[in-house]
């Protein structure tokens, strides 16, 4: 399910970790001409959805998304960081964090995604799998596998 | 003999599904097993299981509460779903720890009414 949408671009190990705002910023570039939309239009989508509420989990796991009109392609990508980025104060910082930008027109698409992104990191083997890779193709093949063992 | 008014014969594969959420903690892998199998559509009923209205209620019963599951039928899932959706679903479900395992019963359908609206 997820390789029909995982952007290879989108799946990195990054460390140290960025702050924030230059992350998002770094998001909305990487994926603007991908989705067909302005860099700003992004990233006021993304922090209007931090706005409404946590995007974290306890469990150290951020779902960075937007569901935004016009959006040409579904994209999803994964951050690893280990020394973590604070998204919300309710959740430790995040060292596995989750992008997903989808188009307003396909709401059940992207409900459906973060549902098998949640499956997938709510499984503790999982979460050490995808810290335990050094490289973005590490991760990307992790992701894949566990895609697959929970597809 | 044909459906009675605005009643609807299910597609061919569609069963009623009824999924049992033990506790709170069990809840929420339930939805998202759910939505990863694509339905969309479902209705949540609070519950109380057999267990926790005997200790709670009945008094006559209440030297049996130890003996008794502490935490039972916290919530009730109903919905109308493919075959494919739930074979989807109980695969996913499948995949979690014993304990946060709902209970699961398909029905086949005769009429429906009202679905999709």
């Amino acid at each position: 399910m997820l390789s029909e949408f995982l952007n290879p671009n989108l799946v990195q190990r990054l460390d140290p970790s960025p702050d924030l705002n230059a992350f998002i910023r770094f998001i909305c570039q990487e994926v603007s001409a991908d989705v067909g939309l302005a860099e700003t239009t992004l990233e006021q989508a993304f922090l209007a959805r931090m706005r409404g509420g946590a995007v974290s989990t306890p469990e150290g796991v951020a779902f960075l998304h937007a569901v935004v009109v016009g959006v040409k392609k579904t994209i999803v990508g994964c951050y690893i960081m280990p020394k973590g980025l604070l998204l919300d104060y309710t959740n430790p910082p995040a060292d596995i964090i989750f992008i997903l930008v989808g188009n307003s027109d396909t709401p059940w698409q992207h409900v459906r995604l973060l549902a098998r992104l949640s499956r997938i990191a709510s499984n503790a083997e999982a979460r050490a799998s995808f810290k335990a890779a050094t490289t973005g193709a590490d991760l990307l093949k992790a992701l894949l596998h566990e895609d697959k063992r929970h597809g | 003999m044909d459906s009675a008014p605005n009643m609807e014969r299910p597609a061919r594969d569609e069963r009623l599904l009824i999924l049992i959420a033990r506790t709170e903690e069990s809840f929420d892998p339930l939805v998202t097993a759910l939505l990863d199998a694509n339905i969309q559509g479902a209705t949540v009923l609070e519950s109380r299981g057999l267990g926790t209205i005997i200790r709670s209620e009945m008094p006559i019963f209440a030297g049996l509460a130890a003996l008794l599951p502490q935490s039972t039928g916290n919530r009730v899932v109903l919905s109308v779903a493919t075959r494919q959706q739930i074979d989807d679903l109980v695969r996913f479900l499948s995949q979690l720890p014993i304990e946060r395992r709902p209970i699961a019963v398909t029905l086949p359908l005769e009429t429906v009414m009202g679905i999709g609206l």
